[in-house]
Protein backbone atom coordinates (compact mmCIF):
# COMPACT_ATOMS: atom_id res chain seq x y z
CA UNK A 1 0.00 0.00 0.00
CA UNK A 2 1.46 2.99 -1.05
CA UNK A 3 1.92 6.35 1.28
CA UNK A 4 -0.96 8.62 1.35
CA UNK A 5 -0.97 11.39 0.12
CA UNK A 6 -1.45 13.90 2.80
CA UNK A 7 1.88 12.22 4.10
CA UNK A 8 3.71 12.95 0.68
CA UNK A 9 6.59 15.51 0.61
CA UNK A 10 5.53 18.72 -0.71
CA UNK A 11 8.60 19.46 -2.52
CA UNK A 12 8.37 20.77 -5.95
CA UNK A 13 4.31 20.54 -5.57
CA UNK A 14 2.41 22.87 -7.99
CA UNK A 15 -1.16 24.14 -8.09
CA UNK A 16 -2.66 21.20 -9.59
CA UNK A 17 -0.86 18.72 -7.17
CA UNK A 18 -2.09 20.86 -4.21
CA UNK A 19 -6.11 20.65 -5.60
CA UNK A 20 -5.44 16.96 -6.00
CA UNK A 21 -4.53 16.62 -2.23
CA UNK A 22 -7.65 18.65 -1.66
CA UNK A 23 -9.78 16.93 -3.51
CA UNK A 24 -8.74 13.53 -1.90
CA UNK A 25 -9.03 15.40 2.18
CA UNK A 26 -12.10 16.47 0.64
CA UNK A 27 -13.69 13.04 -0.30
CA UNK A 28 -12.34 11.90 3.12
CA UNK A 29 -13.79 14.40 5.17
CA UNK A 30 -17.30 14.99 3.47
CA UNK A 31 -17.76 11.34 3.90
CA UNK A 32 -16.61 10.99 6.99
CA UNK A 33 -18.28 8.24 8.04
CA UNK A 34 -17.45 5.83 5.18
CA UNK A 35 -13.76 6.80 6.15
CA UNK A 36 -14.52 7.50 9.97
CA UNK A 37 -11.11 4.52 10.33
CA UNK A 38 -9.01 6.13 8.14
CA UNK A 39 -9.26 9.44 9.50
CA UNK A 40 -9.08 8.06 13.16
CA UNK A 41 -5.17 6.95 12.44
CA UNK A 42 -4.56 10.59 10.68
CA UNK A 43 -1.31 11.71 12.47
CA UNK A 44 -0.77 14.80 12.22
CA UNK A 45 2.80 15.62 13.03
CA UNK A 46 3.23 13.80 9.61
CA UNK A 47 1.75 16.38 8.03
CA UNK A 48 2.89 20.01 6.42
CA UNK A 49 0.97 23.07 7.68
CA UNK A 50 -0.45 23.49 4.46
CA UNK A 51 -2.18 19.87 4.39
CA UNK A 52 -3.30 20.92 8.05
CA UNK A 53 -4.89 24.33 6.82
CA UNK A 54 -6.57 21.95 4.31
CA UNK A 55 -7.96 20.08 6.85
CA UNK A 56 -9.82 22.59 8.61
CA UNK A 57 -10.85 24.35 5.75
CA UNK A 58 -13.16 21.23 5.12
CA UNK A 59 -14.13 21.27 8.30
CA UNK A 60 -15.19 24.66 8.87
CA UNK A 61 -16.96 24.98 5.46
CA UNK A 62 -19.31 22.35 6.64
CA UNK A 63 -19.49 23.63 9.79
CA UNK A 64 -18.16 19.77 11.12
CA UNK A 65 -16.37 21.08 14.22
CA UNK A 66 -18.05 18.12 16.11
CA UNK A 67 -14.70 16.22 14.10
CA UNK A 68 -12.34 17.94 16.23
CA UNK A 69 -13.92 16.46 19.63
CA UNK A 70 -14.81 13.45 18.02
CA UNK A 71 -11.38 12.24 16.62
CA UNK A 72 -8.32 13.30 19.40
CA UNK A 73 -5.73 12.55 17.07
CA UNK A 74 -7.71 16.43 15.40
CA UNK A 75 -8.17 18.06 18.24
CA UNK A 76 -5.56 20.33 17.90
CA UNK A 77 -6.31 21.50 14.33
CA UNK A 78 -9.29 23.18 15.92
CA UNK A 79 -6.96 26.56 16.61
CA UNK A 80 -4.91 26.59 13.08
CA UNK A 81 -4.14 29.83 12.21
CA UNK A 82 -3.75 31.08 8.75
CA UNK A 83 -0.69 30.17 6.67
CA UNK A 84 1.72 33.33 5.68
CA UNK A 85 2.11 32.13 2.87
CA UNK A 86 -0.19 31.99 -0.03
CA UNK A 87 -1.36 28.13 -1.18
CA UNK A 88 -2.97 28.15 -4.29
CA UNK A 89 -4.66 25.47 -5.32
CA UNK A 90 -7.07 27.01 -8.26
CA UNK A 91 -6.59 31.00 -9.89
CA UNK A 92 -10.39 30.35 -10.36
CA UNK A 93 -11.41 31.44 -7.48
CA UNK A 94 -14.79 30.56 -5.89
CA UNK A 95 -16.65 34.00 -6.17
CA UNK A 96 -17.22 33.89 -2.39
CA UNK A 97 -16.56 35.00 0.72
CA UNK A 98 -15.39 31.39 3.07
CA UNK A 99 -13.05 29.94 5.33
CA UNK A 100 -10.54 29.37 2.70
CA UNK A 101 -10.01 32.97 1.79
CA UNK A 102 -9.56 33.75 5.71
CA UNK A 103 -6.70 30.60 5.70
CA UNK A 104 -4.95 32.59 2.55
CA UNK A 105 -5.81 29.55 0.88
CA UNK A 106 -6.84 30.44 -3.29
CA UNK A 107 -10.00 27.91 -4.25
CA UNK B 1 2.39 12.77 -7.01
CA UNK B 2 0.75 9.07 -7.44
CA UNK B 3 -0.17 9.04 -10.97
CA UNK B 4 -3.75 7.60 -10.09
CA UNK B 5 -5.32 11.28 -10.94
CA UNK B 6 -4.47 11.61 -14.36
CA UNK B 7 -6.74 10.53 -17.46
CA UNK B 8 -3.68 8.34 -18.78
CA UNK B 9 -3.80 6.42 -14.97
CA UNK B 10 -7.72 5.83 -15.23
CA UNK B 11 -7.14 4.72 -18.78
CA UNK B 12 -4.61 2.15 -18.11
CA UNK B 13 -6.89 0.88 -15.09
CA UNK B 14 -10.38 0.41 -17.00
CA UNK B 15 -8.08 -2.04 -20.04
CA UNK B 16 -6.76 -3.47 -17.07
CA UNK B 17 -10.44 -4.37 -15.63
CA UNK B 18 -11.60 -4.75 -19.29
CA UNK B 19 -8.87 -8.04 -19.30
CA UNK B 20 -9.98 -9.07 -16.56
CA UNK B 21 -13.46 -9.49 -17.25
CA UNK B 22 -12.68 -11.92 -19.92
CA UNK B 23 -14.32 -15.10 -19.94
CA UNK B 24 -15.67 -13.81 -16.22
CA UNK B 25 -18.93 -12.03 -17.35
CA UNK B 26 -21.96 -12.75 -20.08
CA UNK B 27 -22.75 -9.14 -21.18
CA UNK B 28 -20.54 -6.05 -21.22
CA UNK B 29 -20.30 -4.40 -17.97
CA UNK B 30 -22.17 -1.12 -18.13
CA UNK B 31 -20.10 2.03 -17.42
CA UNK B 32 -21.73 5.70 -17.38
CA UNK B 33 -19.05 7.67 -16.15
CA UNK B 34 -20.04 11.15 -14.61
CA UNK B 35 -18.54 13.52 -12.51
CA UNK B 36 -14.45 14.31 -12.51
CA UNK B 37 -13.32 11.05 -15.11
CA UNK B 38 -15.62 12.80 -17.23
CA UNK B 39 -14.27 16.21 -17.01
CA UNK B 40 -10.45 14.71 -17.51
CA UNK B 41 -11.86 13.12 -20.40
CA UNK B 42 -13.09 16.79 -22.13
CA UNK B 43 -9.77 18.13 -21.28
CA UNK B 44 -11.41 20.58 -18.50
CA UNK B 45 -8.95 19.77 -16.52
CA UNK B 46 -5.77 17.04 -17.32
CA UNK B 47 -4.90 16.14 -13.51
CA UNK B 48 -6.13 16.34 -10.29
CA UNK B 49 -9.35 16.11 -10.93
CA UNK B 50 -11.02 12.65 -9.17
CA UNK B 51 -9.62 9.63 -7.24
CA UNK B 52 -12.00 7.83 -8.88
CA UNK B 53 -14.54 7.00 -11.68
CA UNK B 54 -18.04 7.20 -10.65
CA UNK B 55 -20.46 5.11 -12.19
CA UNK B 56 -24.42 5.89 -12.64
CA UNK B 57 -25.32 2.87 -13.03
CA UNK B 58 -26.60 -0.26 -10.51
CA UNK B 59 -24.34 -1.45 -8.22
CA UNK B 60 -21.49 -3.87 -9.65
CA UNK B 61 -21.65 -7.57 -8.58
CA UNK B 62 -19.45 -9.05 -6.24
CA UNK B 63 -17.25 -10.15 -8.64
CA UNK B 64 -17.04 -7.24 -10.65
CA UNK B 65 -16.44 -5.22 -7.42
CA UNK B 66 -13.43 -8.00 -6.60
CA UNK B 67 -11.95 -7.31 -9.82
CA UNK B 68 -11.80 -3.27 -9.49
CA UNK B 69 -10.21 -3.92 -6.26
CA UNK B 70 -7.59 -6.13 -7.90
CA UNK B 71 -6.63 -4.05 -10.26
CA UNK B 72 -6.52 -0.90 -7.90
CA UNK B 73 -4.05 -3.00 -5.80
CA UNK B 74 -1.95 -3.58 -8.47
CA UNK B 75 -2.08 -0.15 -9.81
CA UNK B 76 -1.48 1.92 -6.67
CA UNK B 77 -5.04 3.35 -6.78
CA UNK B 78 -7.90 3.10 -4.37
CA UNK B 79 -9.95 -0.19 -3.64
CA UNK B 80 -12.96 1.85 -5.16
CA UNK B 81 -11.49 3.28 -8.40
CA UNK B 82 -14.76 2.76 -10.08
CA UNK B 83 -17.60 2.97 -7.84
CA UNK B 84 -21.43 3.52 -8.34
CA UNK B 85 -21.76 5.60 -5.26
CA UNK B 86 -23.10 8.92 -7.23
CA UNK B 87 -26.43 6.50 -8.36
CA UNK B 88 -26.90 5.62 -4.51
CA UNK B 89 -27.71 9.59 -3.94
CA UNK B 90 -31.52 9.67 -3.80
CA UNK B 91 -32.84 10.88 -6.78
CA UNK B 92 -29.31 10.53 -9.24
CA UNK B 93 -30.34 7.37 -10.98
CA UNK B 94 -33.93 7.85 -11.44
CA UNK B 95 -33.69 11.64 -12.63
CA UNK B 96 -30.62 12.07 -14.14
CA UNK B 97 -29.63 9.25 -16.14
CA UNK B 98 -32.78 9.43 -18.22
CA UNK B 99 -32.19 13.16 -18.63
CA UNK B 100 -28.56 13.10 -19.85
CA UNK B 101 -27.29 12.31 -23.43
CA UNK B 102 -24.92 9.47 -23.19
CA UNK B 103 -21.87 9.44 -26.05
CA UNK B 104 -19.79 6.47 -26.62
CA UNK B 105 -16.36 6.74 -25.53
CA UNK B 106 -12.91 6.94 -27.52
CA UNK B 107 -11.90 3.70 -26.17
CA UNK B 108 -12.29 0.15 -27.87
CA UNK B 109 -12.99 -2.25 -25.49
CA UNK B 110 -13.93 -6.27 -25.46
CA UNK B 111 -15.88 -6.15 -21.65
CA UNK B 112 -16.89 -2.89 -21.00
CA UNK B 113 -19.52 -0.56 -22.38
CA UNK B 114 -18.27 2.94 -21.40
CA UNK B 115 -20.41 6.06 -22.38
CA UNK B 116 -19.93 9.70 -20.91
CA UNK B 117 -22.61 12.26 -20.52
CA UNK B 118 -21.94 15.46 -23.01
CA UNK B 119 -21.05 18.98 -21.55
CA UNK B 120 -24.91 20.04 -20.47
CA UNK B 121 -25.05 16.34 -19.00
CA UNK B 122 -22.77 17.30 -16.63
CA UNK B 123 -23.72 20.56 -15.99
CA UNK B 124 -27.25 19.10 -15.11
CA UNK B 125 -25.69 16.34 -12.94
CA UNK B 126 -23.41 19.63 -11.04
CA UNK B 127 -26.73 22.13 -11.10
CA UNK B 128 -28.55 18.84 -9.37
CA UNK B 129 -26.03 18.04 -6.76
CA UNK B 130 -25.68 21.58 -6.09
CA UNK B 131 -29.21 22.52 -5.43
CA UNK B 132 -29.68 19.07 -3.57
CA UNK B 133 -26.64 19.84 -1.24
CA UNK B 134 -29.14 22.22 0.25
CA UNK B 135 -27.21 24.47 2.52
CA UNK B 136 -24.14 23.93 1.72
CA UNK B 137 -23.85 22.59 -1.49
CA UNK B 138 -20.38 20.68 -2.10
CA UNK B 139 -17.56 23.00 -2.56
CA UNK B 140 -16.15 20.82 -5.28
CA UNK B 141 -19.76 20.62 -7.18
CA UNK B 142 -19.68 24.61 -7.19
CA UNK B 143 -16.08 24.26 -8.68
CA UNK B 144 -16.78 22.06 -11.45
CA UNK B 145 -20.26 23.67 -12.14
CA UNK B 146 -18.00 27.54 -12.65
CA UNK B 147 -15.53 25.11 -14.50
CA UNK B 148 -18.00 23.69 -17.11
CA UNK B 149 -19.65 26.98 -17.34
CA UNK B 150 -16.49 28.86 -18.30
CA UNK B 151 -15.55 25.65 -20.91
CA UNK B 152 -18.87 26.79 -22.75
CA UNK B 153 -17.41 30.51 -22.42
CA UNK B 154 -20.75 31.12 -20.16
CA UNK B 155 -19.48 33.42 -17.69
CA UNK B 156 -22.51 35.25 -15.99
CA UNK B 157 -26.14 34.86 -14.24
CA UNK B 158 -26.89 36.70 -17.63
CA UNK B 159 -25.55 34.77 -19.82
CA UNK B 160 -27.17 31.57 -18.24
CA UNK B 161 -30.50 33.50 -18.41
CA UNK B 162 -30.22 34.11 -22.49
CA UNK B 163 -29.08 30.66 -22.71
CA UNK B 164 -31.86 28.13 -24.35
CA UNK B 165 -30.00 25.15 -23.23
CA UNK B 166 -29.04 26.41 -19.84
CA UNK B 167 -32.64 26.94 -18.32
CA UNK B 168 -33.06 24.20 -17.16
CA UNK B 169 -30.74 25.24 -14.12
CA UNK B 170 -33.85 27.84 -12.91
CA UNK B 171 -36.35 25.79 -13.82
CA UNK B 172 -35.27 22.48 -12.30
CA UNK B 173 -32.35 23.50 -10.07
CA UNK B 174 -33.45 26.57 -8.03
CA UNK B 175 -31.20 26.26 -5.33
CA UNK B 176 -28.32 26.17 -7.65
CA UNK B 177 -29.97 28.87 -9.52
CA UNK B 178 -30.12 31.16 -6.51
CA UNK B 179 -26.09 30.61 -5.76
CA UNK B 180 -25.35 31.66 -9.33
CA UNK B 181 -27.39 34.53 -9.06
CA UNK B 182 -25.75 35.48 -5.79
CA UNK B 183 -22.06 35.48 -7.56
CA UNK B 184 -23.62 36.98 -10.78
CA UNK B 185 -20.32 36.60 -12.28
CA UNK B 186 -17.03 33.93 -12.75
Amino acid sequence: MQNKIYYETQIDWDAKDFYYLHRCLHRLFYYYKKYSEEISKMNLDKMSEETKVLIYCIIKYYNYDFIFDDYSNLSTLRDTKPLKNKLVLDDNVLPEENIYKEMNVMY
Amino acid sequence: MEKASTLEGFEKALFSLDSKLSGVINTKLEIRAIGGFAMMYYGIRNKGYTIDIDSLTYKFDLIVSKLIEEVGEELGLEDDWLNTDCAMLEGFMNELAQEITWRDSKYVFKNIDLKVPDILGLIRSKAKAIHDGGLVPRSTDKKDLIDLLRNMEVNSIEEINSNEELKFIKSKYDRCYKYLCDIECW
